[in-house]
């Protein structure tokens, strides 16, 4: 009725939509309430704009919705309430700002609700101005209110606020003290120095932070003492008051009104007594005052300091920035010991002032290699691809581990295509494992052009050396190169030498797309070679039609030792294609082999990518060929478990089609709906990014969380509800009956437990908390679940007040809610969903992975 | 020897750092766990330990000492977890008094990140920190005064910025960030995190409307949990793996995956001392209390690189990164003839420290730090100010404030309720 009221003023007013709005103030308001909340900005503006031209009089109707929480539903105006506030917090709504600003604190007054009236307050936070801070100021001394309050004079800007809070400071029984202390010194005020020492020697040790907070950012000369005898106190380390943050913390501020010599007094002292991050911290304010003037500090502090403080201060070093702080660096590293000279260089590196440069190529030539490695990496830091000459420099004149591994490290950031050229070009009477390492870098870019390179070395005398160049050699391996590989694998007889070869050529020989071009030239270098089992395990890898008849040529003709090879090779083909060959020999009767290619034909088939109607067909193919009762037993064994798997499949993963659940007819008769048919959650409601369907089946897969709810979409309220599901160990579910949307089912509605109370975790578990009972009401039996990961079937009817669970065929819960509602339950907690009629059913997530399926419902 | 079926150079890759490491580099050099003395191992504590807290137990070769929160479950579940000789504390402040501690890792909701990380600086402490790193970006601008003016090591907990696969990209971030750096796709480059591109906004995250007073459980100090926040009244949707939905604790969906998704892409695209200029939002009007869903946030850098959050996956076709050359979509496919080749030509990126225990043995900085850390946070609450407002914003990175825009500048700071404050 209302709706077509609503209706038809619409298009009245599309109507005569430039005449003015004619429909009364209260329409206005369920206009724009009932829009709430809108689904995109421009509309959320228009319907701010909409509130605009309400008057007071109209929000007025809003405000006054607003409720306590739990005392009724005001969702829609105080999403209203909350938007405009937004809404005009932007800038050019200043005018109406005023207004509103005007409205919410009518409001507040208006309520005598704590919860109502700071929600008004909040309101002021966005939009208040001078006139909040004064109004907010009137609850400072107001217990309920005084936090909000507090929030508000702090958000809003006004002249007032400093002197408003620092005289508040002066009742001795202000609530909230520590937020006012704690404002005053968020604004460095020093309008309230004369009451924080009450409040500092009066509080506990939150009040006594906030106190000597205030004081050190107040930055009053007054406050000094007390500020000093705290830190003085705790010997200037840390306590829960932060006295010596607060000191050095002063000395910071004082510094910025420009007492440098108090400032500097303090610092010393902290770095004398203090802490390492109290000094680190005191060093940090000299240098934000003195700037350059600090660095005498830096370097003395650094000279003696530790590890940790001595890093802390090469991070400060770049708050002093410019080239006479560079050089006095540069200075300084002259005549500091190795492990200090290394830090500075590293330091320098990320400074990325080029006057270091010199310094640092020096050091990576200096007499100490800890010196040197921290300047390879500083070096490329600083001059990125230019570095690039230096550093193969380096790597060539130190041959130590450590001097290749920091070389290695700084040059594989800056070397690129055309300084990899210069690397190649100074291999050339490097040492050898400058060489190694060379080999490496040239060769990580991949490019091929490097491989003779590589190649080259893959004959030197020297062992290390020789065992990068075969390693590297499939980084850079293309077609091009498969005869010289060839050739190479002919000529090499160590075992891992060998096997890299072997890589580098299915690498290579891979890169070829047609099958046969990619065997052949592998197959005649076997042919042509004596060494033919050198051949075979890269023939294995390739695999293809035509590799494979090669191998099995040399099974047929070979000789014994030639047919064992051939045959290994075979077992160990990449591709299933092999297992035909296999049948074969072991169809032939083969008194040697028949048996082995048996098992790896079998084996073979087994694991193969294909799908298992073909794995079937081909199993029982040898069948016939089972020598033993063994091999008879394994292979039927293997044949029954992908059967068994092909008919599940068959029978629920086939096509969407078979996945879809038909009820059976009799429950058809008998009154009963299908709620999931197996293909979609169409009917359902709530988190499907958590349940989805599986194989005909609702599966819940938590993302993070408890993955949610889901719910039916309708609601319902007497009935019997049948269904299976599948447990995963531990796994906890809810089904939630009679339930809304939202809230905890089990109390907001009823939860029946679907858990795997047989795990350990839930040893200690009420029978108000077994699978089946109606959580925290009524007590379930319990040890009727079927093992986990097979089917549990249910059914639950549900009948006015009485509740009744079967498992399995066995009642496990039959009671009735309304002895809980009028005693209460178990739990000893408040069930509101108990009184409800009717509802939603659902699954209701608690982090498990849970399957359900055959759902099926009847209404009473 | 499976190489077919992964990437070849990627095998090489792993067989050359292999060959060099087992060749060349001596045994110490490589360390590892085996290698930690008892007496040499770093000593944490951890605040928060509900189920994210209780999974930082056994995160790198660390020993607990003590574990800390407000609810007296999680306490006793983290005391089983972590074994004997673990103290169990209820206020963070006597975590930080003890001095044989020396990390703190804060795995809190949000709302106490900010707050908990520059007092344990100031206690000396090294932190590791749950992401998003703050609530506010005032927040995240005190821990990183307070971490550097300490002398601090601080990590965030994400890492996608230098190791494991990177959701959608099905790769690590280094091959992109190498192919971004190559030039090869041009600038200025746009980065579209969706549905489309592999990536999931998780907007279950959103709040309850209008919650009911309940009464507080005995086993949780709810008073203490809230802390800094408004007083609002206790409802298990605000507190427990369900605060991410509401203003005073998280950011929603954003706030929980925004850094995982979003870091990354700040160093791909070399933005970790500066943040977006302009912010653009379509979403619902959103509620008071509750965070809600959000259909796009696009943000703009000052030379014009783009990231935009797709929540409605709404660009079917969307890649992950486009640039005038070249897109990279959603599995590192891609229209750039022989990409592989053209990434493994280049340099390397930066090495960056990925070991915790090592930036605090060796105090250089962690590769996810406060600096970088604070930027990518920065991205997320400038998403959750803008959703939250419903309109588009102007920020100037440098002075770290809104443009012309009072309302926007008042939620940069916000107020915490005392005895709080940053």
């Amino acid at each position: 009725m209302k709706n077509t009221l609503i209706i038809s003023f619409l298009i009245f007013t599309s109507i005569i939509g430039y005449t003015q709005d004619i429909r009364t103030t209260e329409t206005k308001v369920a206009d724009l309430l009932a829009r709430m909340p809108v689904n995109n900005t421009d509309d959320l503006k228009k319907q701010m704009q909409e509130m605009s031209i309400l008057e007071p009089r109209g929000r007025r109707q809003i405000t006054e919705m607003v409720v306590p929480p739990g005392t009724g539903d005001d969702t829609r105006a105080r999403f209203a309430i909350e938007s405009y506030s937004r809404y005009l917090s932007e800038y050019g709504h200043e005018n109406e700002k005023y207004q509103w600003e005007s409205e919410c604190i009518d409001a507040v007054l208006a309520s005598g609700y704590p919860m109502v009236r700071s929600f008004f307050l909040s309101q002021l936070r966005y939009i208040g101005s001078e006139k909040s801070v004064e109004f907010a100021s009137g609850f400072l001394t107001d217990e309920d209110m005084c936090e909000s309050a507090v929030s508000v004079i702090s958000s809003c800007d006004s002249h007032e606020k400093e002197d408003i809070l620092a005289m508040s400071l002066q009742i001795k029984t202000l609530p909230c003290v520590e937020s006012i202390i704690n404002t005053l010194a968020m604004m460095k005020s020093d309008k309230a120095i004369k009451e924080y020492p009450y409040w500092y020697l009066a509080g506990d040790k939150d009040l006594k932070a906030a106190a000597l907070n205030a004081m050190a950012e107040s930055a009053h000369a007054n406050v000094y003492k007390m500020l000093a005898s705290a830190a003085d106190d705790v010997s200037y380390n840390w306590d829960p008051t932060g006295a010596t943050a607060s000191l050095v913390q002063y000395a910071r501020n004082i510094g910025d009104k420009g007492e440098v010599i108090a400032m500097e007094k303090i610092c010393r002292d902290v770095l004398t007594k203090g802490a390492v991050q109290y000094k680190t911290a005191a060093l940090e304010a000299l240098v934000h005052y003195m700037g350059y003037e600090a660095m005498e500090y830096l370097l003395t502090e650094f000279r003696e300091g530790d590890l940790e403080y001595r890093k802390a201060i090469l991070n400060l070093a770049g708050d002093i920035p410019g080239r006479a702080a560079t050089r006095k660096w540069i200075v300084f590293l002259q005549a500091v010991d190795n492990t200090r000279k290394a830090e500075i260089i590293d330091m320098l590196g990320k400074r990325g002032d080029l006057l270091a440069a010199p310094i640092i190529k020096d050091a990576l030539f200096s007499a100490s290699p800890e010196t040197r490695s921290a300047a390879a990496l500083s070096l490329s830091r600083l001059e990125g691809r230019e570095s690039v000459p230096e550093l193969i420099d380096y790597i060539r004149s130190y041959e130590t581990a450590d001097d290749q591994i920091a070389g290695y490290q700084a040059l594989q950031t800056v070397v690129d295509t055309k300084r990899r050229d210069m690397i190649a070009d100074a291999l050339e009477g490097s040492g050898n494992h400058t060489k190694a390492t060379m080999l490496i870098l040239i060769s990580m870019g991949g490019e091929n052009r490097f491989f003779n390179s590589i190649l080259n070395y893959t004959s030197s005398p020297d062992p290390k050396l020789r065992s990068i160049a075969f390693t590297e050699l499939k980084s850079v391996a293309d077609p091009v190169n498969m005869e010289q590989l060839i050739n190479l694998l002919t000529i090499t007889s160590e075992k891992s030498e060998v096997e890299h070869v072997q890589e580098a050529l299915v690498i290579a020989a891979n890169e070829i797309s047609d099958e046969k071009v990619k065997a052949s030239m592998i197959i005649k270098g076997m042919e042509d070679s004596e060494q033919k089992e050198k051949f075979l395990p890269v023939l294995a890898q390739i695999g293809g039609e035509e590799a494979l008849q090669s191998v099995n040529q040399l099974f047929v003709k070979g000789n014994a030792e030639m047919r064992s090879l051939a045959y290994k090779t075979l077992s160990d083909w990449s591709g299933y294609e092999a297992s035909y060959v296999l049948y074969e020999i072991c169809a032939s009767g083969n008194k040697n082999y028949s048996d082995r290619a048996f098992n790896d034909y079998v084996d073979k088939v087994y694991k193969a990518g294909i799908d298992d109607a073909q794995k079937i067909k081909l199993l029982e193919k040898i069948l016939p060929y089972a020598l033993t009762d063994t091999q008879k037993k394994m292979l039927e064994d293997r044949i029954n478990a992908l059967k068994e798997s092909l008919t599940s499949e068959i029978k629920e993963n086939v096509s969407s089609e078979s996945q879809k659940y038909i009820l059976p007819e009799e429950e058809k008769a008998d009154g009963f709906v299908a709620m999931f048919d197996g293909i979609s959650l169409d009917n359902w409601t709530g988190n499907k990014e958590a349940y989805i369907v599986e194989d005909g089946m609702i599966m819940v897969k938590p993302l993070e969380g408890n993955g949610g709810n889901l719910y039916t979409e309708d609601e319902y309220s007497d009935f019997i509800l049948r269904f299976e599901f599948q447990l995963t160990p531990g796994a906890n579910n809810g089904l939630g009956i009679r339930a809304p949307l939202t809230g905890d089912a089990a109390y907001v509605g009823m939860e029946l437990q679907i858990l795997d109370n047989t795990a350990e975790i839930y040893a200690n578990l009420q029978p108000y908390q077994y699978h089946g009972s109606v959580y925290g009401v009524i007590p379930a039996k319990r040890g009727f679940l079927k093992p986990v990961g097979e089917w549990n079937e249910q059914e639950v009817i549900v009948e006015g007040s009485s509740i009744k669970v079967v498992l399995n065929g066995t009642v496990i819960v039959d009671g009735d809610i309304s002895h809980a509602v009028e005693n209460g339950t178990l739990d000893k907690q408040d069930h509101p969903g108990l009184k409800r009629g009717s509802g939603h059913i659902g699954f209701l997530g608690h982090g498990s992975v849970v399957k359900f399926r055959n759902i099926r419902i009847k209404e009473l | 020897m499976d190489i077919i079926k992964t990437g070849r150079r990627d095998f090489i890759k792993k067989s050359a750092t292999a060959a060099f490491a087992f060749t060349i580099i001596p045994r110490h050099v490589l360390g590892g766990k085996g290698f930690t003395a008892p007496s040499d191992q770093l000593t944490k504590a951890i605040i928060g330990v509900g189920g994210m807290g209780r999974g930082h137990i056994p995160y790198e070769a660390t020993r607990v000492l003590a574990v800390c929160d407000v609810d007296k479950d999680h306490l006793n579940l983290a005391l089983e977890q972590a074994g004997p000789g673990v103290d169990a504390y209820h206020d963070f402040r006597d975590v930080l008094a003890r001095p044989d501690i020396d990390i703190v890792h804060i795995a809190t909701p949000p709302h106490w990140h900010g707050i908990m990380a520059k007092m344990a600086a100031e206690a000396g402490k090294d932190i590791w920190c749950e992401k998003p790193m703050t609530r506010t970006i005032g927040e995240g601008i005190e821990v990183v005064r307070a971490v550097k003016k300490y002398g601090r090591m601080f990590r965030l907990n994400t890492w996608f910025r230098f190791k494991d696969q990177f959701y959608g990209l099905g790769t690590t971030v280094k091959p992109l960030k190498k192919l971004i750096d190559s030039g090869a796709l041009g600038w200025p480059l746009k980065v579209t995190i969706s549905g489309i591109t592999g990536f999931d906004w998780k907007f279950y995250w959103s709040g309850e409307h209008n919650l009911k007073p309940m009464p507080v459980p005995d086993n949780l100090d709810y008073d203490f949990w809230l802390g800094p926040a408004p007083y609002k009244p206790y409802n298990p949707e605000r507190v427990h793996s369900k605060f991410r939905g509401y203003w005073d604790y998280d950011g929603g969906g954003l706030g929980d995956m925004g850094q995982h998704y979003l870091d990354p892409v700040q160093y791909m695209l070399g933005k970790d001392n500066t943040s977006p200029v302009y912010i653009e939002v379509d979403a619902p009007q959103q509620h008071y209390d509750a965070v809600g869903s959000w259909r796009r946030i696009e943000y703009t850098y000052d030379d014009g690189c783009k990231i935009v959050l797709d929540g409605a996956n709404a660009d079917t076709d969307a890649a992950y990164v486009e640039g005038p050359y070249g897109k990279i979509y959603r599995g590192f496919r891609s229209n750039i003839p022989d990409l592989q080749k053209l990434i493994d030509s280049q340099p390397e990126p930066e090495p960056q420290v990925t070991i915790f225990s090592d930036s605090v043995k060796t105090r250089n900085k962690f590769a996810l730090n406060e600096e970088n850390g604070h930027r990518s946070a920065t991205i997320v609450n400038l998403g959750v100010i803008a959703v939250r407002l419903g309109r588009n914003l102007t920020y100037d990175p440098v002075k770290q404030r809104f443009v012309d825009d009072e309302g926007a500048n008042r939620l940069i700071y916000q107020p915490m309720r005392g005895p709080w404050t940053i």
